[in-house]
């Protein structure tokens, strides 16, 4: 009789046949493992926050252990850290934005004008294509009524906008909330995550989460030094090109800026060769697409039927 | 039993996307429920306690991390 001998049976049972104890043990992993991944989905814009708050953190905390190490609290060195970034973040505001508010000003004023160059350009076109005169409206005045009327949804658009960026301020407050907190006292929320994962992976999560934030650190200073760096060297180039001491704010209009003419241009001569052909590009492919192909078309059959009545 | 602010504030945005004003209301329950569940079901039957980390967790709070 041949007997098959069995490999070493291991220690955890592998071996063993499934009983009744290991099948619900699977059906209940299995169903709060399902549990988790519903919640987390109902909760996803919570944890995005979450997620955001703690990079942020993560970024933050090298500044806050420096200033511990020279002595402060730890409350003190957040509320330090804090005053600093609001400081920076005043002066900026304070440099780029009433220039932008006077530029939308002067964009306000040039509207008829650049009506009329629009009128003249499509005017151009129907002279190159002549079967673009059937789908638009034969005066100037029928264009703008067509656009009047779409005024509703305007208006509407504007008011959401306007709801968004309330939703998003506040969404922001709460996010640095989360910062401040997690600042003042990190050791109780990395405690719980390293208690949390098996021990047995306690020191790759430990490694990992301090190359995490190492990293993220590094990229902050990255960013910060590439944004000073690009920031101060266009405005510096800008001033000393063009005399103009708004050029502060080099990078925040990009589109509206392309409304005027190069004398006033807040860009930098070398960015303002690509400035308009992007916007030269970018302007056609809008009013090509979204105009021309999805908007016009209705639009111009509903003038038509007005104008045969 | 120390809840700390930001499981307080996670768990007022988490319980009102849940369950609405009436989550709000119970938002500390919760997280408290929440902790004593952990602790009972998952940490304590591993034998893990606080102190065997604390040690890591405040060398990461305080930036004293040397990376290879």
């Amino acid at each position: 009789m041949v007997q098959i001998e069995n490999g070493p049976s291991d220690d955890n049972g592998a071996d063993r046949p499934l009983s009744y104890a290991d099948l619900v043990r699977w059906f209940v992993i299995v169903g709060l493992v399902a549990l988790g991944v519903a919640v987390a989905i109902a909760i996803k814009e919570t944890l995005l926050l979450f997620a955001i708050a703690f990079l942020i953190a993560m970024v933050l905390n090298p500044g806050v252990a420096l200033l511990e190490r020279r002595g402060l609290k730890r409350g003190l060195a957040v509320a330090l850290l804090i005053v600093v970034l609001f400081a920076i973040l005043a002066l900026v505001v304070f440099l780029v934005v009433p220039p932008f508010f006077e530029q939308i000003q002067q964009l306000i004023e040039q509207i008829p004008g650049e009506w009329n160059r629009l009128y003249e350009q499509i005017q151009g076109w129907i002279k190159t294509y002549p079967v673009l005169q059937q789908a638009l409206p034969s005066r100037a005045g029928d264009m703008l009524n067509t656009v009047t009327g779409q005024v509703g949804g305007i208006a509407n658009f504007l008011l959401r906008s306007t709801l968004n960026l309330a939703n998003g301020i506040l969404i922001a407050l709460l996010c640095l909330l989360v910062v401040i907190f997690t600042l003042i006292e990190p050791e109780p929320i990395t405690t719980a995550y390293l208690e949390l994962v098996p021990p047995r992976y306690r020191e790759p999560a430990f490694r990992s989460l301090a190359r995490m934030m190492h990293q993220v650190s590094a990229w902050a200073r990255g960013v910060v030094i590439n944004g000073v760096a690009t920031g101060a060297s266009t405005a510096f180039y800008s001033r000393w090109s063009e005399s103009n001491p708004r050029s502060y704010s080099a990078f925040s209009l990009f589109w509206v800026n392309s409304y005027q003419s190069s004398d006033r241009s807040l860009l930098p001569f070398p960015l303002s060769s690509w400035r308009r052909v992007w916007v030269l590009v970018n302007s056609f492919s809008r009013f090509s697409r979204s105009c021309l192909c999805n908007k016009l078309k209705p639009i111009c059959s509903s003038l038509l039927s007005w104008e045969s009545r | 039993m120390k809840l700390h602010a930001v499981t307080i504030i996670f768990f007022t945005f988490a319980m009102s996307s849940l369950f609405g004003f009436l989550g709000l209301i119970l938002v500390v329950p919760a997280a408290a429920m929440v902790k004593i569940l952990i602790s009972e079901f998952y940490l304590r039957p591993r034998r893990i306690w606080s102190e065997s980390v604390a040690g890591q967790a405040r060398e990461l709070a305080r930036g004293q991390i040397k990376i290879e």
